[in-house]
Formats: C-alpha cells, structure tokens, sequence
C-alpha cells in the first residue's frame, strides 16, 4: 500500500481477542504456488452445467499453466449452487474428467470456499501429499434456477420476521457502520463505481458499462439501506487453478505466483456474538496471513476484497488493517485511494458487483495476473504482492490468500 | 445459510398465511410465552447463561439442563433494516417493514421486527419494548416497539 498506513498491530482493535494478544505460534510458511488459473465465458449461459462450466475453465487454467491432464494429482472441488447432491461433486467431476487423483474432496463455504480450497492444495504439495492440485468450481446459478432470497437464519428460522435474501444480513452491518461512523450510502456507492470503472477495461467482465453515483442513489433498494448496486451479480461461470509446489512451479508456462500468507477465520455462533455484524474473524483471518507472510498492511501493493456486496469491502478494508475502524467510508470516498493509480487499488478486474459472481474465484485469478504483471490496461504498475480475501455462509467464514510476484 | 422450509411452502397472500412457527418441542416454549405476553429464553441451569438461538445445549458449558426463563422484553435496537419490497408473498401487504437485531436487556441478541412505528424512525441504539402478534393457538410471534412511540434513539450511544 502507497503512503505508509497504520500497521496491522496497530490500527486495529475490534476484536477483543486476536492471535497477536493470544501469543499464537505463526504458521509456517508453504512451499506452494499458482501455476495456472482460467476461467470458462461468464454471464447468461443457457445450456450450460456446473460440470461443462468446471470442464471450460479447467481447459483453460491448464493450457495457462502448461502442465498435462495426465500431470494432475489432485482435485478439489466446490459445488455449484445448482449442483445436485453437492458433497459428491468431486466423484462426478473426476469421472467426467478421467482423473485418479492421490487427494480429491469438495468443501462448500460459500465465497471463503476459493481460498479455503488453495490453501487445501497448498499444504498438500508443501507436504508432498501431490504435486499438480486442480482446484476447480462451476455453476450454471444465472440460468439454472438458483434462489438467493431465501429466508436466513438458524434453529428458528428468521423467516419468521420476514428476513429474507442474502442481501439482509449484510445490509444489517451496514446499518450499524453507518450509525456508529458516519458511513454513508454514497461512500458504498464509490465502491461500485469503482468496480465498474475497473470492469469496464476488463474485456471479460459482464458488466462493462460505467456509471455514476446518482445511478447507484437511484437505482432501487434490495433491502434498504442496500441499493440494487450495491449487490454483487448472479452468473453462470467456471473457474480453474492449477496449485503446484515450489519444485514445480518452474514449470510453469507463464511464470508461478508464490503463495507467501494463508489465514483463515470463523465466528460460526451469530446472535450469541454481539460483534458478530463487525465479522471480527475476518481480522483474524488476514493478522494471521500476515504473520505467516511477514508482511503487514503498508506491504501489500493491490487487493481484491470480496464484494458480494459493497459495505463488504469497507469492513475488508477495517480488517486488513489499511484503516483504522469506522474509517473505510472516508476512505473510498470519491475512489480515488482505490482506483488503480490509487494508494490501494481495489478488484482491479471488477469483483462480483461488475465482473461475474464467481463467488470470489474471480478474485484469486485476477490476483495471480496482477502479480503476472498480465492486467493489460488495469495493471497496477510495480504491483509485486496482492491480498485476495473471501467470505462465505451467513458471513461467518473468511479466508485469505497473500499472493507474491515470483523474484 | 440455513433455511426453514416452512417459510418458503407457503403460497397465499396476508397475515393469516404467513408461515405459523413450527412448534417443535424444544421450541414449543418460546412461541407459546408469548400467548401469555412473556418473552422467554432458555437459561443453563449449570452456568447461567441465556441463549439464543434456542438449542439443546448451552453453548458456554455445554449442559443440556435449562430453565425457561421470563425476560423483562426490554432492549435496544443493535441494527435494523426496512424491506421495500416482499420476497414472499405473504409479506405483500407490509412493505415497507422493519427487520432489526435486537439486543436485549438481559444481553441475548433476537433477529424481530419493530413494528408500530415508521420504518424512517427507527434508529440504531432505539429503546424498544416487546409485543406480540399470535400466529396460531400455540404460538405467538415476538416484536418490538420504541418505548418512547419512536424517534430519540442515539446511535453513537449504542456500541
């Protein structure tokens, strides 16, 4: 980050209890990098599945990596939302795909599920359990009938109440950000203008079509105080990683990404946590990629924070320690710190609000290109590490990935 | 995300046809307090936590020992959100209409409505107070107005 901010020791306290106040030991670093990724076409695919979408992008990330099928010793996997009988998706695709892998399984936690699956691959090849992980995820949820307005809740269903969709429970977060510090929808809206603007040098992305803050004042409310602009897309799309050891990675055709920090982090109660609408776990989760790393918040050069919806790259911003709490809102405001000549460029390649809703998969590939110095007319000059986050279920699961460029 | 299909079977349109709580055994005591105008949560007979959601253990100590316990059904509003527009029908008729976290007196936090109020005045850090509406004979469904009738709540007071 350009302009020396705050340190993650110091700037920030929302969490009463994190790994640096425990005395945890710091993960050892992974000896792990991104050989690959690729991605199938985004958008509104009629016709097409969860398997065919994991296939095409799958092609892809291979041919990007240079590694053979034949090479491929693991297979990880996330259903898609329309995948029937999702726990055994890795059996379907690996018989789709003729692969007998040494480690194979599918984990579904939602937009933490891209990261949670590297790190997986990650400490399999640093262990020497496999060599070439294909880490894959495809989902026809556009055109295949997905519902994302269910109620949410738990034992008793907050359906009762009529809390419905996924956009309530971080439209809540919002809320309170707002009466606490001042945050305001405009300052949300900047996050969505800048995606766009970012989107729109993407030739890749869904949405290419600038616009403007009055768009997102006017465009109309999902659950207010979230407007329709504030909420991430719903596509079809698949995506591929190849994940390889450090041995291998000189193999790789365009040049390994190192994975240098991995963190995770759980507040799985809800109600019973009173911060749980701060989602203190995702400050966890990034102190602990960075202790694994050695970095701290004024190292990392470009970041693509997960955007299912807006406010949640303010709280990303609070967490990854760029700012200090309830600071985020002024921080984006007019987007220009964010911007891609900015102090800390932000989904340089869209995110979900602009690009395609590949529930943060997107975010690791743009990562590993930004790092590849591959992001044509949204390359961020000189960017040399990159924090790619994500969050999944009813917010209750982070994960993160600090990528290097390879020296 | 959890989901409760009870609240997604139904079809018709009103309050009479929104999804009445499914009155299973262990919840059975929460929806029917509320006949008698009590807001009751589960307190651990071992270590004396209140909990919510209701469960068969106590998250703290792990007892499955509990006492249903009256609460006062004072709180203030931790967060709140207004809803423009039904994602179900049986909600057509109450948009627009407020869903809140509600911290309460005693420290569970409840996801309710505020009701009796308009949705523009309610705020974060808002005293509130319950009340019911009854679903079924067996269960009635808590919420929550202001104290005041609405409009004083102090939102930098409430973290």
């Amino acid at each position: 980050m350009r302009g020396g901010r705050p340190s993650a020791s110091t700037a920030h306290r929302a969490s009463q209890e994190t790994d640096v106040e425990k005395g945890n030991r710091v993960a050892e670093p992974v000896r792990a990098a991104i050989a690959g990724v690729g991605a199938s076409r985004q958008g509104k695919l009629p016709g097409e599945t969860d398997l065919s979408l994991a296939t095409e992008a799958l092609r892809a990330a291979l041919d990007d990596s240079g590694f053979a099928k034949d090479d491929i010793d693991g297979l990880l996997t996330m259903p898609g939302t329309t995948t029937a009988d999702p726990a055994k998706h890795y059996l379907r695709l690996g018989e789709h795909l003729g692969i007998n892998p040494k480690i194979a399984g599918s984990l579904s936690a939602g937009g933490a599920t891209a990261g949670m699956l590297v790190q997986q691959a990650a400490l399999a090849v640093s262990a020497g359990m496999a060599e070439v992980v294909a880490v894959v995820f495809g989902d026809a949820a556009r055109t295949g009938g997905s519902r994302f307005s269910a109620p949410s809740g738990a034992a008793v269903s907050s359906g009762n109440w009529g809390m419905y969709g996924n956009a309530a429970n971080s439209a809540l977060g919002a809320r309170r950000h707002m009466a606490l510090y001042g945050t305001t929808s405009e300052q949300l809206g900047w996050v969505a203008v800048n995606g766009r603007r970012n989107a729109s040098l993407n030739p890749n992305a869904v949405m290419r079509e600038p616009i403007t803050i009055a768009d997102h004042q006017s465009s109309r409310w999902i659950v207010d105080p979230l407007h329709l602009l504030d909420c991430c897309l719903i596509s079809d799309g698949g995506v591929a990683l190849i994940v390889t050891s450090r041995e291998r990675a000189g193999d790789a055709r365009a040049g390994a990404v190192d994975i240098l920090g991995m963190g995770q982090g759980h507040t799985l109660q809800t109600l019973e946590r009173k911060d749980w609408w701060y989602l203190p776990h995702q400050q966890d989760c990034i102190s602990r990629a960075y202790r694994q790393a050695g970095l701290s918040p004024a190292d990392i050069d470009v970041a693509q924070l997960y955007d299912n919806f807006t406010i949640s790259v303010l709280f990303w911003l609070e967490h990854g320690g760029f700012v200090k709490p309830g600071e985020s809102g002024p921080f984006v405001d007019g987007g220009k710190r964010i911007a891609l000549d900015g102090e800390l460029p932000v989904n340089t390649a869209g995110g979900n609000l602009s690009e395609s809703y590949m529930q943060g998969w997107l975010h690791v590939v743009e990562g590993v290109r930004q790092m590849r110095g591959e992001s044509g007319p949204r390359q961020v000059a000189d960017a040399r590490t990159c924090l790619v986050t994500g969050r999944g279920m009813t917010l209750q699961t982070a994960s993160c990935l600090i990528l290097g460029a390879s020296s | 995300m959890t989901t409760d299909n009870a609240a997604t079977d139904t079809a018709a349109t009103g309050p009479e046809f929104r999804p009445a709580p499914p009155a299973t055994e262990l919840t059975e005591p929460f929806w029917a307090g509320g006949l008698s105008g009590e807001l009751r949560l589960q307190q651990c007979a071992n270590c004396g936590h209140i909990r919510y959601p209701i469960s068969t253990i106590c998250p703290v100590c792990w007892s499955a020992d509990c006492v249903w316990t009256p609460l006062s059904g004072r709180g203030t509003v931790q967060s709140h959100i207004v809803f423009e527009r039904a994602y179900h029908e049986a909600w057509a008729d109450q948009v627009p209409y407020v869903v809140a976290l509600i911290e309460l007196d005693e420290g569970p936090v409840l996801v309710s409505n505020v009701v009796g109020v308009q949705p523009s005045a309610v705020r974060v850090g808002q005293p509130v107070t319950v009340t019911f509406a009854r679903r079924s004979a067996t269960a009635a469904l808590p919420q929550f107005t202001p104290v005041d009738g609405g409009g004083s709540g102090d939102g930098e007071a409430a973290r």
